[in-house]
C-alpha cells in the first residue's frame, strides 16, 4: 500500500514531462490561469466568447491526477499478486470508483463543450444541430467542414450515415449561413478538439474499468456486462453500497440522467437506466420489457451481494443467474397451450325410478286439478261460452256456469278422500244423523271415551222422548179425556 | 440436513428458532412483517425495523449477508434461523423466505414479546 502510494506520488512528479497531454503543454505556453474551480451555478453568466472560461475539466487536479492513475494502470496490466481479502482495500477499487464519479463529470463537461460549439457554428450553418444529434458526431462534422462553402468538397464518409451525408449535403447547398470569421473558425475548432479530446479519454478509462470489472465484480459482469456493471457501481457509490440496495432502486440507476451512449433521443421512449443497455433487455421483444427489466434488476442486485463479500470469484453464481433470465424469457414468449377439444359428459345413464303406491296415489290427489278448473278447461259443443270481459274477451269460463242456474259455484262430487275424512268425522259423533237440528253441536263425547263436559244431546233426547211419550209415541195408544 | 455454513452467524437453536416463527408469525398477523430481503432491507435504511431473521439454508448464503452489516450499522438485532422452508410458512407465504423484519409499533400489543426476544437474540452474541 505504501509502496504504491510512493510510486503514485513520484508519477505526480512527473507530470511536466508527460507526452500524452500535448494540449495541456500548449495551454501551459500560451500562458491561461487556472480559475478556481468548477462553479456550475453561475452558467448562465458565462463569457461565451472564452472557452477556457465554460470548459474547465481538463485542468482540475482530479482529473489529472485520475488520468495519470489510469496509464500506470494499463500499463503495468493485470497483477493478481496484492489481491487483498477486503475489496476496499484494493487501490484499483477506489480507482475505479473515483472514476465513476469523474465520467458524470466528463459527460457534463461534453455537453457544454457542444453548446459552445453550438452557438459559435450557428451562424455558418444553422440546420446542422438539428440533422446531427450526438455531440461527438457534431464536433467531428465541424471539424470536417471548417468553413467550406461547397459542402461537395467535403468527405463526410465514415462520420455520419449516408442519408443523412446526403440530407447535410442539400441543407448546405441551401443554407443561409454566413463563413466565420478566422477567430471564431479558430476558437470552434480548438472546441471541437477539446471535446473530442475528453471523449478519447473517457473511452480509455472505461476500457480499462471494464477490463477489471471481471475480477472485482465477476457475477454482476456475467448478468449485465462489463460495462454497464462498473457504471451501476460508479451511480452507487461501490460495490458494497451497490450490495445494500433494494432490487427496485437498482432498476432506476441513471434513468434521470439523459442517456447519450449511442441511442438517439428521438426513438428511445423506454428509459430505465443502465439495465437498458444489457444484451440480455436488448434481446427482449419489446412487450416484455417491463418485465424483463425487473427481473434482471433483481437477478443483478443478488450477483451484487454474492461479489461484495467476495463470494464465487469464477464467476458461476453469475452465469447460473443469467440462465434463469434467459429461461424465464423464453418461458414468456410461448404460446399458451393449444386448446383441445372438449369431449360431451359422460351421459346419465340410471334410468329415472317410476314410483307408484298408496302414497304417491295420495301425493297426486293432493296436488290435483280441482273440479272447478276442470269445467273451465271443457267446452260444450255448440254453446258460446262466457268470458269475465264479455264477447270472449279476458278469462274464459268454459262450462262453468252452463249448469243452468248462471251461478259459477260448483256443488263437488265427494271425492274418496273427502268421504274417508267425513266417515271418521262421523265415527265420533256418536248419535247425531244428518238430520240434526240447528241448536245441536256435532261433536259429541261417547261413553266409551268417558269425558262429558257438556252434553247437549241429552237436551235433544229429553225433547224428543218427551215428544214421544205423549203424543207421538210409536207405543203409546189413545187417550181418554173423562168428562167432569 | 447438510451442514450448516459457518457464516450464518448467530444461528438459533431449535427451541429459540421456534419462538422466533411463532412471533414471526403473530406479527405477520399483526401487519407488522417484512417478507423478502429486499424489503427487510428497506426496513434498516428507514430505521422501522425491530429485529432481522435470516434463513441459514439460503443457497448462496452470500445473497443475503449484506443484512448483518446493514443490521450492525443501525444497530438492530439478527438472527439466523436452520429453514426457510420454515420460515415462509411462518411468514404465511407458500414460497420459501431468505429474510423477514419485524417492524415497530409503539401501540401494538406484540412489544412485550418482542423485546422480550430481541433480549434472547442478543444473548447469542455473548
Amino acid at each position: 500500500m505504501a509502496s504504491l502510494a510512493d510510486s503514485f506520488l513520484a508519477d505526480l512528479d512527473e507530470l511536466s514531462d508527460n507526452e500524452a497531454y500535448p494540449e495541456e503543454e500548449n495551454a501551459e505556453a500560451v500562458g491561461m490561469d487556472e480559475d478556481g474551480g468548477e462553479d456550475m451555478l453561475d452558467l448562465e453568466s458565462l463569457n461565451y466568447d472564452d472557452l477556457d472560461s465554460v470548459s474547465k475539466l481538463q485542468k482540475t487536479q482530479c482529473y489529472n491526477d485520475i488520468m495519470q492513475k489510469v496509464e500506470d494502470a494499463l500499463q503495468k496490466g493485470t497483477d493478481f499478486s496484492n489481491q487483498g481479502s477486503i475489496l476496499e482495500e484494493d487501490p484499483e477499487y477506489q480507482l475505479i470508483v473515483d472514476f465513476n464519479a469523474l465520467s458524470v463529470d466528463i459527460e457534463n463537461e461534453i455537453i457544454i463543450i457542444h453548446n459552445f460549439i453550438r452557438d459559435k457554428y450557428r451562424l455558418k450553418f444553422p440546420e446542422l444541430e438539428s440533422l446531427v444529434h450526438h455531440p461527438i458526431d457534431y464536433a467531428r462534422v465541424v471539424q470536417k467542414i471548417g468553413n467550406e462553402i461547397d459542402l461537395t468538397l467535403v468527405d463526410l464518409e465514415g462520420l455520419l450515415p449516408s442519408a443523412i451525408i446526403m440530407v447535410v449535403s442539400v441543407t448546405a447547398s441551401t443554407t443561409n449561413g454566413k463563413p466565420l470569421s478566422e477567430e471564431n473558425l479558430a476558437k470552434t475548432i480548438e472546441a471541437c478538439e477539446r471535446a473530442l479530446t475528453l471523449d478519447a479519454a473517457k473511452k480509455k478509462v472505461l476500457d480499462f474499468v471494464e477490463s477489471r470489472m471481471g475480477r472485482i465484480a465477476p457475477n454482476l459482469s456475467a448478468i449485465v456486462g462489463s460495462a454497464v456493471a462498473s457504471k451501476l457501481m460508479g451511480t452507487a457509490g461501490g460495490l458494497g453500497a451497490l450490495a445494500k440496495m433494494p432490487a427496485c432502486n437498482v432498476q432506476l440507476l441513471g434513468a434521470k440522467k439523459k442517456n447519450l451512449a449511442g441511442f438517439s433521443s428521438a426513438t428511445s421512449q423506454f428509459r430505465v437506466g443502465y439495465l437498458e443497455q444489457t444484451e440480455v433487455f436488448q434481446s427482449t421483444p419489446p412487450a416484455l420489457r417491463t418485465s424483463a427489466c425487473r427481473l434482471i434488476a433483481a437477478k443483478s442486485t443478488l450477483a451484487a451481494r454474492i461479489n461484495s463479500i467476495r463470494g464465487d470469484p469464477t464467476g458461476k453464481a453469475g452465469r447460473n443467474l443469467l440462465e434463469e433470465i434467459r429461461k424465464k424469457i423464453e418461458k414468456w414468449q410461448e404460446p399458451p397451450p393449444a386448446k383441445l377439444p372438449k369431449p360431451l359428459p359422460v351421459p346419465d345413464s340410471e334410468p329415472k325410478k317410476k314410483r307408484g303406491g298408496r302414497r304417491l296415489r295420495k301425493m297426486k290427489e293432493r296436488y290435483a286439478q280441482t273440479d272447478m278448473m276442470k269445467l273451465a278447461n271443457r267446452m260444450q259443443f255448440g254453446v258460446p261460452e262466457e268470458s269475465s270481459l264479455g264477447d270472449g274477451l279476458g278469462e274464459g269460463y268454459g262450462m262453468l256456469g252452463q249448469a243452468g242456474s248462471g251461478k259459477l259455484r260448483v256443488s263437488a262430487a265427494q271425492s274418496k278422500l273427502a268421504a274417508k275424512v267425513a266417515k271418521k268425522f262421523k265415527e265420533k259423533s256418536y248419535g247425531s244423523s244428518g238430520a240434526t237440528s240447528g241448536l245441536t253441536s256435532s261433536l259429541a263425547f261417547t261413553p266409551v271415551q268417558g269425558i262429558e263436559l257438556s252434553n247437549p244431546q241429552s237436551h235433544g233426547n229429553l225433547l224428543g222422548s218427551g215428544t214421544q211419550s205423549t203424543y207421538f209415541s210409536e207405543t203409546g195408544t189413545f187417550s181418554k179425556i173423562k168428562r167432569n | 440436513m447438510a451442514e450448516v455454513n459457518p457464516k450464518a452467524y448467530p444461528l438459533a437453536d431449535s427451541q429459540l428458532a421456534q419462538a422466533i416463527q411463532e412471533l414471526v408469525s403473530q406479527a405477520a398477523n399483526y401487519k407488522q412483517l417484512k417478507k423478502g430481503a429486499n424489503e427487510a432491507t428497506k426496513t434498516l435504511n428507514r430505521g422501522i425495523a425491530e429485529f432481522v431473521v435470516m434463513a441459514a439454508d439460503a443457497e448462496p448464503l452470500e445473497i443475503l449477508l449484506h443484512l448483518p452489516l446493514l443490521a450492525e450499522d443501525k444497530n438492530v438485532p439478527y438472527v439466523f434461523v436452520p429453514s426457510k422452508q420454515a420460515l415462509g410458512r411462518a411468514c404465511g407465504v407458500t414460497r420459501p423466505v431468505i429474510a423477514c423484519s419485524v417492524t415497530s409499533n409503539e401501540a401494538s400489543n406484540l412489544r412485550d414479546p418482542i423485546n422480550n426476544l430481541k433480549v434472547a437474540i442478543e444473548k447469542l452474541l455473548i
